[in-house]
């Protein structure tokens, strides 16, 4: 694998990782989490994703970090997932941003980091006309949906 | 639930990334409830692809 990722921790489950974006505004520490979940009794994991309040020790997942490191960060997620598949190679993952430009993110990190998840992963994005297809550059998708090959 | 996947997890290559005590278990916070059950409604409502249902 030889995505431009930050290195990253994963805890004794392996369904919470960690990592810390160092840019212009400082170490911000990033977590990453995936929730185990059914959804008419078909067992998948929700990608969730945000910054660590160092004061509440909570999730802030509509923080702004601009720490000029975006491909970095989402390299580092699709590193995450790739990760948490091989731990766990037969569950879906399930990905949507807090809002349409966060989901729209995800798409950019997915078609820039593609020659290195193509190999490895089936991912399906949920077009605007109510359908999950396999995944496309360029097209504006509402989620996704990605399993090891 | 997740002991029966975790009985399913692959042995077939170790990870290099290291497990850390330090990183703790988010999973009662807050944010990640509420992206879960997010989820959830979305994929009742719109379902799964069906390919990824028959692949193994």
């Amino acid at each position: 694998m030889n995505l431009n990722t930050y290195k990253f921790l994963a805890s004794d489950t392996f369904l919470d990782f960690e990592f810390e974006s160092n840019g212009p505004k400082g170490k911000v520490r990033k977590i990453v989490r995936y929730s185990p979940q059914n959804a008419g009794g078909i067992t998948y994991f929700n990608l969730g994703f945000g910054d660590l309040n160092p004061k509440t020790g909570k999730i802030d997942d509509l923080a702004i970090t601009n720490n000029q490191d975006r491909e970095k960060i989402l390299a580092t997620i699709a590193a995450t997932v790739l990760e948490f598949t091989q731990h766990f190679p037969d569950v879906m993952v399930y990905a949507k941003g807090s809002t349409p430009a966060r989901t729209r993110l995800y798409q950019i990190g997915i078609s820039a980091n593609w020659s290195e998840i193509e190999p490895l992963l089936h991912v399906f994005g949920y077009e605007q006309n109510n359908s999950w297809q396999p995944f496309r550059k360029n097209v504006n998708y509402q989620a996704f949906l990605v399993k090891r090959k | 639930m997740l002991s029966e996947i975790n009985k399913k997890q692959s042995k077939s290559k170790p990870s290099k990334i290291k497990k850390a005590k330090k990183v703790k278990d988010y999973g009662n916070d807050p944010f990640f409830i509420k992206k879960a059950e997010e989820s959830r409604a979305f994929l009742e409502k719109n379902g799964f692809p069906k390919e990824l249902l028959t692949k193994k």
